[in-house]
């Protein structure tokens, strides 16, 4: 009888379909994500993260007709990001069937956006990504897909955010992102010990050691990846399985 | 792979839509269940539907007042009080049962059920509660039928009913401490997490509601 840790396949998307990024590069294509949404669905996963890259780079509005389809055949929580900068995007994200909506960049542009947003929806539905890099020793936040720096450090934007009301935050050192070497731990530790939502680490998964720690030394309430179920064998219940191993309860699935 | 029930039901349901909720899963999870699925706007709309569903995302107050924007608080007391037809409330459709909301300020709520809706406790724990938790029976209904008792279900919520009768209260979890996650009284059901998010078991909680 307790809440479970979440295993989150992250999935990205652009208009050539699904890719997935080494160091936030998203070049390399590996099909289509209605297929790969039905395999999810069939494994029963626990939630899903699907970003429109192209969207949160280009400044293009998200691709709402493809995420509404894709949204359809989830039976499980979608949390949908790229591009939204909007009351109006965050409305018609929740409208085609996102569960949550995930912002990164409008966030630094639009600072009552967050605000506004969990007044009107809610903060539960609202998530903040936080993308970083280490730089000199301190980690700073980067936005438009990693490739901007802005001027904050990890820790006062996590802080910030969760003030202005997000009801989750999703980290990602965009170093470790593809590399599959591990997840940035330390820095995990101290954005779950600024704040009191729960937060979600993703970025540098490579093999299923990688996770308990995520949760047992550095408090992460969700482990998030991405290569890992594209270029491994390993699957979410594989995970899931590996951290109940560990002795962290995780959800009894349906199958 | 099965998928719970493939004989589609014959009933015709109706989904509230105030215009803040997640109408697209709750929608595309009833029209695999029923051969009917109405979206609710108006009173009138309430004629053409034998059960219905308070879905919610967004705050209580807020909620409120579109349901009385659209005179739809009373004529869904109706529904249930005089023509004793079932509804199913969803995560703040749960809340929204209750007398009164204490999330922002202290608002009236339907008050189909006696009870009010506070914020999850202790301050210690993370909030919202968010994720797949356990949902333990504390008797039996025709809503659990087939349901595993103690089966995770998905939750994403900072605020709890807290009914005033024991009876009322079907279902418990436990976050910070235990709390309400299912009620009912009579016709009327309410469930915190979200059925339409929970799988295989939320597609068959979804399928008895349908069929009570």
């Amino acid at each position: 009888m307790t809440l479970k840790s979440r295993v989150i396949p992250i999935l990205l998307l652009t208009k050539q379909g699904l890719v997935k990024g080494r160091s936030f590069d998203h070049s390399r294509r590996v099909g289509s994500p209605q297929s790969l949404i039905r395999v999810y669905r069939a494994r029963d996963v626990d939630e899903l993260i699907l970003l429109d890259v192209e969207a949160s780079l280009s400044g293009s509005p998200p691709s709402f007709r493809d995420i509404q389809t894709l949204a359809r055949e989830c039976n499980f929580p979608l949390a949908v990001g790229g591009g939204i900068n909007s009351m109006a995007s965050i409305e018609k994200m929740f409208e085609i069937g996102a569960d949550k909506v995930v912002i990164n960049t409008a966030c630094y542009r639009k600072p009552e956006l967050i605000k506004d947003a969990a007044v009107e929806f809610g903060t539960q539905s609202l998530v903040v990504s936080i993308d970083y890099r280490v730089v000199e020793g301190i980690p700073v936040c980067f936005s438009q897909s990693g490739t901007f720096r802005e001027p904050f450090v990890l820790k006062d934007w996590a802080v910030r955010m969760a003030d202005s009301g997000a009801g989750e935050i999703v980290l990602c050192n965009c170093d470790r992102d593809g590399m599959m070497t591990g997840y940035d731990l330390e820095n995990l530790r101290t954005v779950v010990d600024a704040v009191r939502i729960p937060v979600v680490i993703s970025g540098g998964a490579g093999k299923l050691s990688h996770f308990a720690p995520a949760i047992l030394e550095s408090g992460a309430s969700a482990v998030a990846a991405g290569s890992i179920f594209l270029f491994t064998q390993i699957t979410p219940s594989a995970i899931r399985d590996e951290l109940s191993r560990n002795g962290i309860p995780v959800r009894n699935s349906s199958r | 792979m099965p998928e719970v029930d493939t004989r589609r039901l014959s009933t015709r349901v109706g989904i509230v839509d105030i215009g803040i909720a997640n109408i697209g899963s709750l929608h595309r999870c009833l029209v695999d269940i029923v051969d009917s699925v109405n979206l609710v706007r108006t009173p009138n709309d309430l004629v053409a539907v034998d059960r219905l569903i308070l879905p919610g995302v967004g705050s209580f107050p807020e909620a409120m007042t579109r349901l009385r924007n659209c005179d739809l608080d009373i004529s869904i007391k109706d529904f249930v009080s005089v023509h004793r037809k079932p509804l199913l409330g969803i995560c703040l459709g749960m809340q929204l049962l209750a007398t009164v909301g204490e999330e922002y300020r202290e608002t009236k709520g339907l008050g189909l059920i006696e009870g009010r809706v506070k914020k999850l406790e202790p301050k210690s724990i993370r909030i919202p509660h968010m994720g797949w938790n356990s949902v333990q029976f504390l008797r039996r209904s025709p809503l659990l039928e087939d349901v595993p008792d103690s089966h995770d279900f998905f939750f994403v919520h900072s605020f709890v009913f807290v009914p005033s009768e024991q009876k009322a209260i079907l279902a418990v979890t436990e976050y910070g401490k235990q709390f309400c996650s299912i009620v009912q009284q009579d016709n009327i059901f309410g469930v915190q997490f979200h059925p339409e998010k929970s799988s295989i078991m939320g597609q068959r909680l979804m399928s008895n509601f349908c069929a009570v």
